[in-house]
């Protein structure tokens, strides 16, 4: 009763934040509020709930590295959209292509690879097991995927640089995600305890080259907003990776 | 001028490194290496303003964060590679490259604007840059500890850090140059205390643990 209790308060702060979210992006697109405003402020209070979440609760799971890594990440995500919001009252806009807050991205995905490659794959398969190999060779489809999305998004005109340079690491990103999702981890269990969040984790990648597809309706790129959507699923993210990690010590 | 400046301040500090011993002869030697890292960002920024043709503005909010933050990260990389991967030490000696880069950026700013510098100037200047260069390089320490540790890790978190460092770096250099450069130099010492605060924060929670218990025993043992 208590962990349903429990459940049901974390889901419901991102959840209402998601709906007033969506609200002001519906807003955005009718014209009634400016879209760079909108999906700003979407990115910045998203990634502050994912920051202090994750910090709130860091304590509780042993002070993790997993953890730290992933707050760091969601610290670097948000320096890439306060440099969007001081760029945007310096400058007066919000410019298209690469950019500083490229680098943050880029440094986003390298902090998740960090945390999968870096720190829980020489757990999960740091043996090498020819049992495994099936996995290894399975897992491959995921940065398939991501490859054949930024070859869709570079023929619709999307910014060479900045679409390359971020798709490499989400490539190899979602390559150990995937890969951790589907291993057997029967020895430890740390990786199925996170599959719900491998689960989110892949379809932010997804979304986020889905972003980075220029198309145009009603004289808004709507791609803009699947930004805000990315977003609101960096909250979701952190909530499912804190119960999974809590539950690493039960 | 600004190797003027580099000779001026670094030809005393190096005299000072005969008469320090073990860690304070480290620290200012790697104090010594942030201003010829500054010399050589210096050098490295003219080139490339020259010859990617952006305006000052731009090209300090696009280019030189980046550059600089490399350039800064050697240092710190080499000391960690050849010297010692402990985390207090690299702190420190990452701390040590940004203050010194800083050192040598003040002092070529001063040179160069010294008909408009102020004394608040100099105070907020000196701080704010010093703690911003300290912090970035610092962030980037905190990656390269892990370099023998978890050699995985050490790859692609530095990279991630290296990349945080160079987007707090443009906003901060973004700030300056705006209406309000105000909100820019209380920044780093804005992110030193929240970090500071962080760090230590179970002995702070523990201090006021201590004095709301003694006080509670002194007012249970009065109304006894």
């Amino acid at each position: 009763m208590d962990a349903n209790k429990n459940s049901l308060c974390s889901f419901a702060i991102p959840s209402l934040l998601s709906l007033g979210f969506i609200i002001c992006i519906i807003f955005s697109y009718m014209g009634k509020v400016n879209p760079d405003v909108c999906v700003l402020s979407c990115q910045i209070i998203a990634s502050l709930f994912a920051i202090l979440y994750g910090v709130i609760n860091y304590k509780k799971m042993n002070k993790t590295l997993y953890m730290q890594i992933l707050i760091c990440g969601c610290v670097c995500y948000l320096l890439g959209q306060c440099y969007w919001v001081v760029h945007f009252i310096t400058f007066g806009d919000v410019p298209w292509g690469s950019s500083i807050a490229t680098i943050s991205l880029i440094g986003f995905y390298l902090f998740i690879c960090s945390a999968e490659y870096g720190s829980l794959d020489s757990i999960v398969d740091g043996a090498h097991d020819k049992s495994l190999r099936k996995y290894r060779t399975v897992s491959i489809i995921a940065p398939i995927v991501i490859l054949c999305l930024l070859v869709t998004a570079l023929s619709s005109g999307a910014d060479k640089l900045e679409c390359t340079a971020r798709s490499i690491p989400i490539m190899f990103a979602s390559y150990y995600t995937f890969k951790h999702m589907i291993i057997p981890d029967v020895k430890n269990g740390y990786t199925v305890l996170l599959r719900p969040y491998y689960k989110i984790m892949l379809l932010f990648y997804v979304l986020d080259m889905v972003s980075m597809i220029p198309y145009k309706s009603n004289g808004l790129y709507i791609n803009y907003y699947v930004e805000a959507l990315v977003a609101i699923l960096l909250m979701f993210m952190m909530i499912v990776v804190t119960r999974g990690i809590k539950r690493w010590f039960i | 001028m600004v190797y003027i400046i580099f000779i001026c301040i670094v030809a005393p500090l190096s005299l000072m490194l005969l008469l320090l011993k073990n860690e304070a002869r480290t620290l200012v030697l790697f104090m010594i290496m942030g201003m010829l890292i500054c010399l050589s960002a210096y050098e490295i920024n003219s080139l490339f303003h020259s010859i990617l043709g952006m305006t000052d503005s731009k090209f300090t909010v696009y280019f030189t964060p980046v550059s600089e933050e490399i350039l800064k990260a050697l240092p710190v990389l080499f000391y960690a590679l050849f010297i010692s991967d402990k985390k207090e030490k690299l702190i420190t000696v990452a701390l040590s490259v940004g203050i010194g880069f800083a050192i040598l950026e003040n002092a070529y700013i001063l040179v160069t604007n010294y008909e408009t510098v102020t004394v608040l100037w100099a105070v907020i200047r000196g701080f704010a840059t010093a703690l911003m260069h300290g912090i970035c390089t610092a962030t980037i320490g905190f990656g390269a500890m892990y370099i023998y540790k978890k050699r995985k890790l050490f790859y692609t978190g530095t990279f991630g850090l290296l990349c945080c460092a160079c987007t707090y770096h443009s906003i901060y250099n973004m700030l300056v140059q705006s209406k309000y450069d105000y909100v820019g130099f209380v920044l780093p010492i804005f992110t030193y205390s929240t970090c500071l605060l962080i760090s230590h924060a179970d002995k702070v929670r523990k201090y006021f643990n201590t004095k709301f218990v003694s006080k509670t025993r002194v007012e249970d043992n009065i109304s006894i």
